[in-house]
């Protein structure tokens, strides 16, 4: 079975020890959310998933035909090459850019290299607003604009799966609610395999078939819509911290 | 008399312009696009003449050595780039200090190697066309600048052209705002930051081709050039490729006028006047984006 396994993941930035023994797994077609107020430790996750933040212990194994990659033996441009797709939490686009110098850079990593074409070609079906826009720079965009261009490039890299942090930061809520539509759209057409982290926890449980909630660098509780319905006042408490691990 | 010195003048200066961009496009792609102050490129550029008088003294085309020498300048340049990076920047100890203290190293180490090699003679070439002029008019070009100054702005085009329609020219546009966004887009930042400094690198050959023509150099020429070039870069703006050409024929007129009207020992402070006075006006250089 095609996944990402992360297992007994401690990391931190120098001194400071930010994840504790998180395992936590992601298969192929799922949409799974980390959910966690600010400072819990969802980018460092998904930043060492990344390879931005070298674990201290613990693997991140991509589990992927057949192959297994261990993650935190890679730069973060060769864990793209492997499939992994991010979309930065500020979006991090190259501001100078044009919408689609920004798309066409990522598309022309190895990986995607042959692909540019119809990657780029899908990005501009599934979002017509970016072929309407390919000529203007980045940072002439607005903030909502923006997180879909960042969502695009991550497509362009022929991903397997995407990792999404905090996509709402920053947007006002109707632009939100738009930028979820198009990760859920994404989702169910494309069958895309996304890990997104969210503070907007009832949102992106919404969306999600999976939930994993992370206190203090911990995670607290795993959430399975399959298994029944959640408690929002639990899922209140526990994204809180108000309960004892 | 007047306007045949003037348009003389003009003439000179245009020419000497565009020679000046030339020499200073290697530092454009460094200083402006990468932000690494390479200090020592007007050394690369006295190198690149050396290598060229060589070349012409085996009896080959001084445009022709250039050309061929592209290829082991733009690996001399992948290896002084991995220098840098491995002594600093993946030490996270990368800033301009650092990089303008080794670059000077750099460049005293060039400088003294054509020394012991060459010795404190003046190195140059023999070209058939040094010596004649093509005559429009009023007008005097001699070809020992003529030549030159076309290198430039064919120089310009092509790279402009590179980094404007290749996949590794939006790279090296991209890297200097966020590598992180480059490792983002799944591309290896170094590997972007090196091929750039190889690139600048291979421009000094040119330039160094350029520099020889136009008359003999010797070991320590490239320290006269060091304010200029860097003039030149920060007149264009940070990273803007025309520019230095539109900013090279600034400095290069006006300092061929005021060596015509007034006198040639005043021509030096010409560069830094226009460069102060233009960057009180337009911090961000003639062409440079606002940040």
């Amino acid at each position: 079975m095609n996944r990402l396994v992360i297992e007994n993941l401690s990391a931190g930035y120098g001194a400071v020890a930010v994840l504790h023994d998180v395992s936590l797994e992601l298969n192929e077609s799922e949409f799974v959310a980390l959910l966690g107020t600010n400072g819990n430790g969802k980018s460092t996750l998904l930043h060492a998933i990344l390879g931005f933040v070298k674990p201290t212990r613990g693997r991140i194994l991509l589990e992927w035909d057949g192959r297994t990659v261990d993650l935190t033996k890679l730069p973060p441009h060769r864990i793209v090459n492997e499939g992994i797709a991010l979309v930065p939490e500020g979006r991090r686009l190259v501001p100078n850019l044009t919408v689609e110098e920004n798309l066409v850079l990522a598309g022309s990593c190895p990986r995607a290299r042959n692909d540019l074409a119809r990657n780029l070609a899908f990005c501009y079906a599934t979002f017509p607003l970016l072929r309407e826009r390919r000529t203007q720079r980045a940072s002439t965009m607005s903030g909502g604009q923006q997180q879909l261009l960042a969502i695009a490039r991550a497509l362009m890299t022929s991903p397997r799966l995407v990792v999404i942090d905090e996509p709402s930061v920053g947007l006002a809520p109707i632009v939100v609610a738009q930028v979820f539509e198009a990760v859920r759209a994404l989702q169910a057409e494309q069958n895309l395999t996304i890990l997104m982290a969210e503070q907007s926890f009832f949102q992106a449980v919404d969306l999600a078939a999976r939930a994993y909630v992370l206190s203090h660098g911990r995670i607290i509780r795993t959430i399975d819509r399959s298994a029944g319905s959640i408690d929002p006042e639990d899922l209140r408490r526990a994204m809180m911290g108000l309960e004892a691990a | 008399m007047f306007l045949d010195q003037f348009v003389n003048a003009i003439g000179t200066g245009v020419m000497l312009g565009s020679i000046y961009a030339a020499l200073a496009l290697g530092l454009a792609v460094t200083f402006g696009l990468l932000h690494i102050p390479n200090i020592a490129h007007p050394a690369f550029v006295v190198a690149g003449a050396y290598v060229v008088a060589v070349g012409n003294s085996c009896g080959f085309d001084p445009l022709l050595v250039a050309l061929v020498a592209l290829v082991p300048f733009y690996v001399a340049g992948l290896g002084f780039y991995e220098f840098y990076a491995r002594l600093f920047e993946r030490r996270g100890a990368a800033d301009t200090m650092n990089a303008l203290t080794l670059f000077f190293g750099v460049s005293l180490v060039v400088e003294t190697a054509l020394l012991i090699k060459f010795g404190t003679n003046q190195q140059s070439v023999s070209v058939a066309y040094v010596g004649q002029s093509l005559t429009i008019g009023l007008l005097s070009l001699p070809y020992r600048l003529l030549v030159p100054a076309l290198l430039a702005p064919v120089m310009i085009l092509l790279l402009w052209l590179y980094l404007r329609f290749t996949h590794a020219g939006i790279a090296i546009r991209a890297v200097a705002h966020d590598e992180r966004a480059l490792s983002v887009s799944g591309i290896d930042p170094r590997w972007i930051k090196r091929h750039a400094f190889g690139i600048a690198a291979a421009t000094a050959v040119v330039a160094g081709a350029a520099l020889i023509i136009i008359g003999p150099v010797d070991p320590f020429g490239g320290r006269l050039m060091i304010g200029r070039t860097f003039a030149v870069v920060v007149l264009a703006g940070m990273g803007s490729l025309p520019g230095t050409i539109a900013a090279g024929i600034l400095i290069g007129v006006s300092e061929s006028m005021v060596s015509a009207f007034a006198s040639p020992s005043w021509a030096p402070a010409v560069a830094f006047s226009i460069l102060l006075a233009t960057l009180a006006l337009r911090p961000e250089g003639l062409f440079g984006a606002h940040r």
